[in-house]
């Protein structure tokens, strides 16, 4: 079978060798082609350069006759226009190339039999401007709602959170704020391994697990990350129960903006709920620990959960034209990437 | 047998073509990437920050790629004074938002994964970046266009482009051409802190 492709493909390279030399051994000034019009077959006299060739580095057939339009570039066919405004409007009012102006255009009518070869300057680029329509597509038919829970959230975030924030960057010095983020990271290997489990990554549960030990252990209940210098320990893909989800072909539901805690999917919002179920942190008000203490443990997760939000936000709203899209947007790709890992 | 050594020997040769031109866009944006981690490094203000780094990303960054796309097939429309005025709003945009994602006087650390070749001509770049305690997962998106240029910035999967393309979607749905360029000017017209 694969020396049967291998032929086909060795064949198919050999014919278009032997019509391209065929070709350019017939490209004196007297030579001809014959074209297929509307009228019937018709000999057509070439350009001195030669026979016109479809290469795309240096010239190319661009029209033979006046009433045939010209074929849709291979991206075109590749990516069809999507049915954005933007994409509507454009293909609405363009439906086929046209000369820039009237007296090519005329020029162009009267050439009927001849053909137009055109010599390309640059090379030709995989470039459209549809790229970037697939991306991020959730739907949002609460849009009006979120927008509201998006402008409180905006307000908390300035007047309440962010000064908080700043109170604990001042209060702890970078290293104990990392320190607090190894512990909390730590604390929170159920969430990872279950999840890592539960998608068929038993290779990653065993490394968490691993990972578990190492930093719990040696890193003196979390608070240093010794796993970052192990290899195999230190980038580990992270997993929690919306990425589950998602992998079992869970779709991401509507979006919906949650009062203080930001953007979800209503797949997310399922998945953090598992999350805060698997959670360590979340289990001691349930084991007899009072709501103080409770408090007082949690609350440096919350502060720094919290400050990482803010930066995250400020970082998807600044600059942006439409916060509101810039954020939903970002959200969207940010928990794309995550569930394909 | 023969025919089959001829056409694996094309095949290779033809992947070879294809990817000896990764090294130099990997080169390319090591370099770039190089001076801006000294710029952030050595910077004492975001204003200086931004300024030292705004030649660096003109010669690094395809902008006028990057507003093309960023404004999808309704550039189409845009008169060629319309699309100099949108590329040259969008460029101090983007100059901006890269700079703010740097904090004057830290450095990241970056580690370089292997590139890829998704098409001839453009090459991607994944990277790991260590800022602040934090790990990111960077992608650079490459193209030839003369030389290597930087098309798209992806952190932790969330593309620079993509992400104007559904903010100027929505403005060229509200107002076509006129909308687009009006928001544009506005967000330029912002403090930049």
């Amino acid at each position: 079978m694969r020396e049967s492709i291998a032929l086909r493909t060795a064949l198919a390279i050999a014919f278009f060798c032997l019509h391209t030399g065929f070709a350019s051994s017939q490209t004196g000034s007297d030579s001809q082609i014959v074209i297929i019009t509307k009228d019937g077959a018709k000999p057509v006299p070439l350009t001195k350069n030669g026979t016109p060739k479809n290469s795309k580095d240096t010239l190319f057939l661009r029209s033979a006759v006046k009433e045939v339009p010209l074929a849709p570039s291979p991206q075109e066919k590749k990516k069809p226009q999507k049915t954005s405004s933007a994409a509507a409007q454009s293909s609405s009012k363009k439906p086929t190339p046209k000369p820039a102006n009237p007296a090519q255009r005329n020029a162009a009518a009267k050439k009927d039999d001849t053909i137009t070869i055109t010599k390309k300057s640059q090379p030709v680029l995989n470039d459209d401007l549809d790229e970037y329509s697939d991306i991020a597509k959730i739907a949002d038919p609460v849009e009006s709602i979120n927008r509201g829970t998006f402008w409180l959230n905006h307000q908390l975030y300035n007047y309440v959170l962010r000064p908080v924030s700043k109170v604990y960057e001042f209060i702890l010095p970078p290293p104990a704020r990392q320190a607090v983020r190894n512990v909390f990271d730590n604390a929170e290997y159920p969430v990872r391994v279950v999840n890592h489990a539960l998608q068929f990554e038993f290779k990653r549960a065993d490394l968490e697990t691993r990972k578990f030990l190492v930093n719990s252990v040696a890193g003196i209940g979390g608070i240093l990350k010794v796993s970052d210098q192990i290899p195999v320990l230190s980038n580990i893909p992270s997993a929690d129960t919306a990425q589950t989800l998602a992998k079992w072909g869970v779709g991401h539901g509507a979006y919906v903006v949650l009062p203080v805690l930001g953007p979800r999917s209503v797949r997310d919002t399922v998945g953090m709920a598992g999350d805060y179920a698997l959670n360590p942190i979340s289990w001691l008000s349930y084991g007899g620990v009072g709501g103080a203490t409770t408090l007082a443990i949690s609350g440096p997760s919350a502060a720094r959960n919290m400050n990482e939000r803010i930066r995250i936000y400020d970082s998807a709203t600044k600059n942006a034209i439409d916060p509101y899209i810039a954020v939903r947007t970002g959200y969207t790709q940010y928990r794309d990437q995550a569930a394909s890992k | 047998m023969k025919t089959r050594y001829l056409a694996l020997s094309l095949l290779v040769s033809m992947t070879c073509a294809f990817s000896a031109s990764t090294p130099d866009a990997e080169n390319s944006l090591k370099k770039s990437v190089g001076e801006v981690v000294a710029i952030a490094k050595d910077s004492k203000s975001p204003d200086a920050l931004r300024e030292s780094l705004s030649p660096v990303l003109m010669k690094s960054i395809s902008f006028d790629t990057m507003t093309r796309r960023a404004i999808g097939p309704g550039w189409r429309q845009f008169t060629e004074s319309q699309q100099k005025e949108a590329t040259r709003h969008f460029t101090t945009l983007i100059i901006r938002t890269y700079s703010s994602k740097f904090t004057p006087g830290e450095s990241p650390e970056i580690s370089y994964k292997t590139a890829h070749s998704p098409a001839p001509g453009r090459v991607e770049i994944a990277t790991t970046t260590l800022y602040k305690g934090s790990k990111y997962e960077v992608t650079y998106r490459l193209e030839e266009t003369g030389s290597w240029r930087i098309t798209d910035v992806m952190i932790e999967g969330a593309s620079l482009v993509a992400n104007y393309r559904t903010q100027f979607d929505a403005e060229f749905k509200e107002g076509g051409v006129d909308a687009v360029l009006n928001a544009l000017k506005k967000s330029v017209s912002q403090p930049t802190d």
